[in-house]
């Protein structure tokens, strides 16, 4: 296992950082929610965020957290699959193949929530008055697994996803559907 | 993503009116005091252009891609079947699909691979010493499992070939004469007795003379040796069936459909062992499933037209007795006419 900062890597993977920025304000939309600030993409920790009010309904913050997740790793499947196949099944992909998958493995790699994300949902969620049960229940292992992800990416697990998601994906169809 | 609780004032607010605009309404239930229609434009925070215009590349050059995407895709599709159907040892399919795969992919490593080995086992040895073609100069370390089948089939290709190459001079040399033929293939086989090709054609010898022991022996004797072997199948099966012993010569063809589950020539055996048992009707279903695998095939061709023949399905028969005709292979055409016309006999 090697370390590098990961700084470096956000800034090499920027576009699943858009698309990551793009998914919360995409469900903000989709929820009513006002927005009062998108940053995309900045060199710093957070490498982008989405500013919105409080929400009224507290199942909004739950599709606006997991959000990304959703969007990223669709965009992830659509933008890989045409590409997938001949680089993983024949080795004879050209370099819009390899921009492509480049584009793809990036945004499957930011399709977890970050830990920011699960911050706001745990703060909203847990402790909100107006939070039905079932919601809080939900809310736990949501939270888990998006403080497991953080804690995976230690060791690659967003990469092995953005390349599961990108790359794996179409080639499990395939079999699948032979 | 973060949750403000404030909102930065733009409008005169007071306690009762939108934080925005400043309108003395505003939607109840919120934190922040919004109308409607200052949530429902906030909500709508205008995406940055330039994120825009790179989705909107990002979405062309998918839909570029996407262009090329059902050769791809049917290509990937064509060679998983082809492995499944490999597995099943149904060559001709996998034959078939993993030639489809190559016209995309022509320099498909492993395809090759795959189509080399299903060809091999169709008897289709030209086309599996072409797949070699596509490995030459390549390293491939990748999967061991293939590449000993890939051993083994090249190991296989030896069994079409005299151990004495000037042996293959001296054949061409002897040209239609026959008995000499013969009498120099048995003084080879005295010098070479695990050459599987000349024991073989020594048995086919043995077999258009009716010697069938010998016929027998001889391909149990290649059999044992090479036991891919396949012509050595159809032979034997054929010296059994001419012996009567249909029971023998069912179980070698069933030996030989578990090599290779659509090997037409098998099926063709068992049509002609079922028509001399005059199981007319099942000779006929075998005869029209062999001929779906691969309708242009000549033997094939002449087993369907037997089995209408016997089946009574005249306008059938005489309507594939043509094509026979057309057919470059013409080598049992007599035969057949003869059969049809009852001046040869074919059963008792």
């Amino acid at each position: 296992m090697f370390f590098i900062p990961g700084i470096i890597i956000t800034i090499v993977t920027f576009p699943g950082v858009v698309a990551h920025e793009l998914a919360h304000q995409l469900f903000c939309r989709l929820c009513g929610v006002a927005v009062f600030e998108v940053k995309y993409f900045q060199a710093a920790n957070p490498a982008g965020y989405v500013i919105h009010e409080p929400v009224r309904n507290p199942v909004h913050q739950l599709w606006i957290g997991i959000g990304p997740f959703i969007v990223n790793t669709l965009l992830a499947a659509i933008i890989a699959f045409p590409a997938a196949i001949p680089v993983m099944k024949f080795s004879s992909g050209n370099s819009l193949d390899y921009l492509l998958l480049y584009l793809s493995i990036s945004i499957g790699m930011h399709a977890f929530p970050s830990i920011g994300d699960a911050k706001t949902m745990w703060n909203t969620l847990w402790h909100g008055e107006d939070t039905p049960k079932w919601l809080k229940v939900v809310t736990v292992p949501v939270v888990g697994i998006i403080y497991a992800g953080a804690l995976g990416s230690f060791f690659w697990l967003d990469l092995f996803y953005g390349m599961g998601v990108s790359l794996g994906l179409p080639v499990l169809l395939i079999k699948m559907m032979a | 993503m973060e949750v403000n609780d404030n909102i930065p004032a733009q409008g005169t607010a007071g306690n009762d009116s939108c934080q925005k605009c400043g309108i003395p309404s505003y939607e109840e239930g919120y934190k922040i005091r919004l109308c409607a229609p200052c949530r429902r434009g906030l909500s709508r925070y205008p995406i940055k252009k330039e994120v825009l215009w790179a989705a909107l590349g990002v979405g062309l050059l998918v839909l570029f891609s996407l262009a090329k995407f059902p050769k791809s895709f049917t290509a990937g599709l064509n060679y998983e079947r082809a492995l499944k159907l490999e597995e099943q040892h149904k060559y001709i399919s996998a034959e078939a699909a993993l030639r489809q795969t190559l016209k995309d992919y022509p320099e498909y490593l492993q395809g090759a691979c795959h189509y080399m080995i299903a060809a091999y086992y169709n008897d289709h040895l030209a086309e599996a010493d072409s797949a070699r073609e596509h490995w030459a100069g390549q390293t491939f370390n990748k999967e061991k499992e293939l590449i000993e089948r890939v051993n083994e089939v090249l190991g296989g290709f030896k069994n079409y070939h005299f151990e004495d190459t000037a042996f293959h001079f001296v054949r061409d040399s002897l040209g239609n004469d026959n008995i000499a033929y013969r009498a120099a293939l048995k003084q080879y086989v005295q010098q070479h007795p695990k050459d599987n090709l000349a024991n073989y054609l020594l048995a086919d010898q043995y077999f258009e003379t009716h010697e069938y022991t010998a016929t027998d022996s001889l391909c149990g004797q290649v059999l044992t040796a090479a036991p891919d072997f396949q012509p050595a199948y159809g032979l034997l099966a054929a010296a059994y069936r001419e012996e009567k012993q249909y029971e023998k010569a069912t179980a070698i063809c069933n030996r030989w459909l578990k090599l290779n589950a659509e090997s037409v020539d098998a099926h063709v055996s068992l049509v002609k062992i079922l028509l001399k048992q005059k199981q007319d009707k099942q000779a006929l279903e075998k005869a029209l499933y062999a001929y779906g695998l691969e309708p242009d095939n000549a033997s094939i061709m002449q087993a369907l037209t037997l089995a209408y023949h016997f089946n009574k399905q005249t306008k059938e028969r005489d309507a594939l007795l043509a094509r026979v005709k057309q057919n470059a292979d013409t080598s049992w055409l007599g035969n057949l006419q003869g059969v049809i016309a009852g001046t040869i006999p074919y059963r008792d």
